[in-house]
């Protein structure tokens, strides 16, 4: 054949495929077929990301200190007493501009060294092996003392970085379904048949014999600080022992303390002896296990409560007490919710946006109805990208969703957190995909990109908790400044920032 | 204006788009012309040297859209190892001096080895001499810094070195041309730039096949010819190769495969599992379907390029798979690695058992092929696994029933009892024990079968031996690419330790605790995911005969029908392209 021949070919199947185009485009939803332009598009080069913040937030945490390790060196913690239950509250003042309304929680954190503070981080699977909430914990940790990773379940099904937790029986280790499971986000076949207490962590383990919860801290990626408290969240005719101290509850320990927190939820409070990166904890009896905490009793602990899959709709149709009984009991004084994500697939009209953020609403609602004490955070979803006739792009929703996540968290007095516009706003996910910070599905953030995010938050945070405290000094000690300067400079120092 | 003309590191040229198209067709348009004009069939030397010029511009200005500055790099070996394969004919022939060919051969080997290493492997071994020394070495490009001396702005960053496209394939490329010479097999290229245009060609500039001198550049000098029929087989590499790479390639990896990977602990142990297995035909599937393409558009310049696979999942044990996988690269392995090592005749320059020195260079081999692959220690491990697998199975083939019985008992037995005794708590002891398990069952079946000699003739049991061999293969292999896909599309800075972590986590879901009753929810939720799979597999699998002669059909048909079907399945393809995101679905809580 000759090439001129091949030629023909090549060009006549060109043509046949641009007329296609032109003939067809956007016709069908079935047979999907570009436009002529979509297609010389292909050649022209690409138009740069919506977002440049993306290089700011790249390089932002290289600014901050190295989290290699710890020390541990956590200040003798005061023997257990009622000082968990009674931290002081301080009542709202008005912030300076711009910043995070969080103001119980910039309070109570100037008394962190006397009294715990409490932070619990409840969101999907963007929270998922402790990622967000590490650095978090860490950073607040490194400033504010504290240690241990906070609350976890009693059956970790997705091991974290910051702790090796397994369970076992006479040191034979059992795989994780050994134990049975009730999970308040999973199928329905997980969940609980005749009720809804779930528990703090909305899922709860049952035993009807001796289990063996082994769990040590991990240093290799983003140490934590060492425990010298356990709290054990569980139900009647279950007993407790501490291995290898063999500290067996009710004979031989010290210092210890049981409360009754709810009519089907109970505490025990072990206070140890040291600072400890590991123990094993053997659970007896015949009952339900809501989950495991190791803490310190001063300084600011962390829980990390991810709800594979959960849109965050769903704690109405958990049992409200124990979440209040908990959140009582451990001086929570920050409530982090991070939702949103597994909603958008589903969200197709603004309509459907509104339904969803009046849903959240009420489970925000739910959860702090009886609690009033702690201040909320919203952490609205991450930028999400989707397949648009061959185009990559943001869900079409996203943005007035978190628009109006943010209008609705604002009216119940919370604070909200525009991951979305913090990334970069539309689009800005494909850019993190470049870096090596979101995975291929362009959904859920990598190590790397999980580490940033919690790095743009611990920085927020602390940066505002100094700005509070700045605004809230007495003003002769800072003569240059007139009586309503502080406001304004901290309002100013922030809008230059963003 | 002529933006679309620069290098633009997020816009490569790639065969899946339309870009390279519109370039294809431009480029074949001048060709056509160059070829028609005034000569017709019987071309002259100088116009064939105007041919070769003309594709070598289009592939430098190919491999200057992929690549950028890059391009220097090409053309700097182009240049060297010309001029030194020159210098090594010259000693060698002319001369009868092969001590001096033979350091004119060590030199190109060295300065290609050299750009290679630099480009592709100095983080490796700078994190190796940390790991050592307890250093805090970090990389630095003098090219780059060489290269702000030049530039205004200061432009390149000297703290990164950036891997080059395609440098491992162009650089093995140019070591087999400088070594044929050595081995007077080839005489050297006569013209520069006939040389650069065997370098650069641009089907297979980026990804191969590894051509060989001595079979590419006799084509230089031929006149062009396609056949009609082979015009119709080029079309069909090219349709076959699009439809791989975009609807088995791509959507698998998109939808599933690049998640788990990413991920493995957000998924259950049976999903990391066919992760693996889907990982297998992924990768076939890109790698296969872009050689199919280049053969195909090389084909249509009258250019042939070598077979590079051959349905590799058909092989019976691991040294059959590396005969039909990435030929290229194992023939050019076998000839400059193995061969020099000693091949089976002698181990480190001294004389050995044909078993020992064939078993011994089959590894080391096998364990260069794996850092070829990439820089990380997981490729290593990968390469080493490939070669153990060959070792072990040439033994085994070597046993008789009796011994391969008893031998799979006692592994199967010494895992069994490994696991009990360490209560499972090791995931890759439990995914060993589950294998040999496995293996000891076909193996006790076939002994029994063999003991009664049943179905000894039976066409059927042979079926099923077959069978058994290609799965047992199959999965073998999938196992091995664990590593490698962990270890690929990584950071070269953090790869080792991503790669180790990744490999790990996967190890740790595959060999714990698996829920088997997610296995159906699974093939409900992901069932395009799973029809690829089982598609891939089954058309992998049919009879190369049958292949055959569907390939033929389709060359056979009329023009406008194949220029239809050519179109058609460009629409097919755009379909999946455009194919919504399969939503992420937990079957752990």
């Amino acid at each position: 054949m000759k090439p001129s021949k091949i030629l023909v070919c090549i060009l006549a199947t060109y043509i046949v495929l641009g007329a296609v185009c032109l003939l067809f485009a956007g016709r069908s939803e079935v047979v999907r077929v570009p436009s002529l332009s979509s297609v010389f598009a292909d050649i022209l080069p690409k138009k740069p990301c919506a977002t440049d913040s993306i290089g700011e937030i790249t390089d932002l945490a290289d600014t901050i200190a190295d989290l290699s390790d710890v020390s541990d060196t956590i200040p003798a913690a005061p023997a257990i007493a009622d000082t968990i239950r009674k931290a002081p509250v301080e009542l709202p003042q008005p912030l300076p501009q711009g910043m995070l309304n969080l103001p119980l929680f910039y309070a109570a954190l100037q008394h962190a060294d006397k009294q715990p503070v409490r932070i619990v981080h409840i969101g999907d699977s963007q929270i998922e092996e402790d990622r967000i909430s590490m650095i978090i914990r860490r950073r607040l940790q490194d400033k504010f003392g504290g240690g241990g990773i906070g609350l976890v379940p009693m059956v970790q099904t997705i091991p974290t970085y910051t702790a090796a937790q397994s369970i076992e029986q006479n040191g034979r280790p059992l795989p994780y379904t050994y134990v049975k499971r009730y999970v308040a986000y999973g199928p329905s076949s997980m969940r609980i048949k005749d009720g809804n207490y779930y528990g703090p962590m909305a899922q709860v383990a049952y035993i009807n014999e001796p289990i063996d919860v082994s769990i040590e801290l991990l240093r290799d990626r983003v140490p934590t600080y060492s425990y010298d408290m356990i709290r054990v969240l569980y139900s009647d005719s279950i007993d407790v022992t501490i291995i290898p101290d063999s500290i067996e509850i009710g004979r031989t320990l010290a210092s210890y303390q049981t409360d009754t927190l709810t009519e089907r939820m109970r505490q025990l409070v072990i206070r140890l002896d040291s600072l400890r990166r590991s123990n094993l904890i053997r659970l007896s009896g015949d009952g339900y296990v809501y989950g495991l905490s190791l803490e310190t009793s001063s300084g600011v602990q962390v829980d990390n409560i991810p709800m594979r899959g959960a849109a965050g709709t769903n704690f109405t149709l958990m049992a409200r007490e124990p979440f209040t009984a908990y959140f009582r009991e451990t001086g929570t004084r920050l409530l982090i919710m991070q939702f949103g994500g597994n909603a958008m697939p589903s969200i197709k009209t603004h309509y459907a946006v509104d339904r969803y953020v009046e849903s959240m609403r009420t489970q925000i609602h739910h959860l702090l109805h009886d609690y009033r004490d702690a201040s909320l955070l919203f952490i609205g979803p991450a930028d999400m990208i989707t397949v648009v006739d061959g185009e990559q792009m943001t869900y079409p929703m996203l943005p007035y969703l978190d628009q109006q996540l943010q209008q609705m968290v604002e009216e119940e007095g919370g604070a909200y957190y525009s991951l979305f516009r913090k990334m970069g706003g539309a689009g800005s996910m494909i850019a993190w995909k470049e870096k090596g910070l979101a995975g291929e599905d362009m959904i859920h953030f990598t190590r790397a990109g999980a580490k940033k995010v919690g790095e743009m938050l611990a920085k927020q945070l602390i940066e505002d908790y100094d700005l509070y405290v700045e605004s809230r000094k007495p003003k002769a000690e800072n003569p240059d400044t007139t009586e309503s300067q502080p406001a304004i400079e901290a309002t100013d120092s922030i809008a230059r920032e963003d | 204006m002529f933006d679309f003309l620069k290098y633009d590191p997020t816009h490569p040229l790639l065969f899946t788009q339309f870009y390279f198209w519109a370039f294809f067709a431009i480029v074949y348009g001048l060709f056509a012309l160059l070829m028609q004009a005034g000569g017709g069939d019987k071309v002259s030397r100088s116009r064939l040297h105007a041919r070769n010029i003309y594709l070598m511009a289009a592939s430098w200005f190919f491999y200057y859209k992929t690549s950028g500055i890059f391009l220097l790099i090409l053309a700097f070996i182009t240049v060297s190892d010309w001029l030194i394969g020159k210098q090594i004919y010259k000693s060698q022939i002319t001369n009868h001096k092969p001590q001096i060919a033979k350091l004119w051969l060590i030199l190109s080997v060295v300065i290609d080895l050299s750009l290679l290493f630099y480009f592709k492997y100095a983080y490796f071994f700078t994190n190796i001499f940390n790991d050592l020394f307890g250093t805090e070495v970090q990389v630095f490009d003098i090219f780059a810094y060489i290269g702000n001396g030049f530039s205004y702005d200061g432009r390149f960053m000297v703290d990164r070195i950036i891997l080059p496209v395609g440098i491992s394939f162009y650089i093995f490329q140019v070591i087999s041309y400088a070594v044929d010479i050595y081995r007077g097999k080839i005489e050297p290229v006569r013209n520069i730039l006939d040389f650069g245009f065997y370098v650069s060609f641009f089907p297979q500039l980026v990804a191969g096949p590894i051509v060989r001198a001595s079979e590419f550049v006799p084509q230089l000098y031929k006149p062009f010819f396609l056949s009609r029929r082979m015009f119709g087989i080029a079309v069909f590499w090219i349709l076959n190769g699009l439809l791989k790479k975009i609807i088995l390639s791509d959507y698998l990896a998109v939808n599933f495969i690049d998640r788990v990977f990413q991920s493995p602990m957000l998924f259950t142990g049976f999903e990391n599992f066919f992760a693996l297995l889907t990982y297998s035909v992924q990768v076939y599937a890109d790698f296969s379907g872009y050689t199919d393409i280049a053969i195909g558009i090389a084909l249509l310049m009258g250019f042939y390029l070598p077979q590079n696979f051959d349905s590799p999942y058909k092989s019976r044990n691991p040294q059959e798979f590396w005969r039909r996988w990435h030929q290229s690269l194992s023939r050019w392995l076998k000839g400059y690695v193995y061969i020099p090592l000693g091949g089976n005749r002698t181990l480190l320059g001294r004389p050995a058992s044909k078993l020992l020195a064939s078993n011994c260079n089959s590894f080391l081999t096998m364990l260069i092929g794996g850092l070829w692959h990439g820089a990380s220690w997981n490729f290593v491990i990968w390469g080493a696994l490939n070669g153990v697998g060959m070792i072990v199975n040439k033994i085994w083939r070597a046993m008789n029933e009796h011994l391969r019985f008893m031998l799979m008992l006692t592994v199967a037995g010494a895992l069994v009892a490994a696991r009990y005794l360490t209560h499972s708590a090791y995931p890759l002891l439990n995914m060993l024990e589950v294998w040999a398990v496995i293996l000891w069952i076909g193996t006790s079946v076939w002994y029994v079968g063999w003991l009664w000699k049943i179905g000894a003739t039976s066409k059927f049991v042979a079926w099923v031996d077959n069978a058994w061999a290609i799965i047992q293969t199959f999965v073998f292999i999938s196992f091995t690419r664990l590593f490698f896909r962990s270890a690929s599309n990584l950071d070269p800075a953090t790869a080792n330790k991503e790669a180790w972590e990744t490999a790990k986590q996967m190890v740790t879901q595959i060999g714990g605790a698996w829920d088997n009753s997610i296995i159906w929810p699974f093939i409900q939720e992901y069932k395009y995911v799973v029809l690829l799979f089982v598609a891939g597999m089954t058309i992998h699998w049919l009879p190369a005969r049958f292949k055959q002669r569907y390939r033929l059909a389709f060359a056979a048909l009329p023009l406008p029908v194949i220029v239809l079907i050519a179109a058609a399945t460009v629409l097919i393809a755009y379909q999946f392209i455009t194919a919504d995101m399969q939503p992420f679905i937990y079957f752990q809580f």
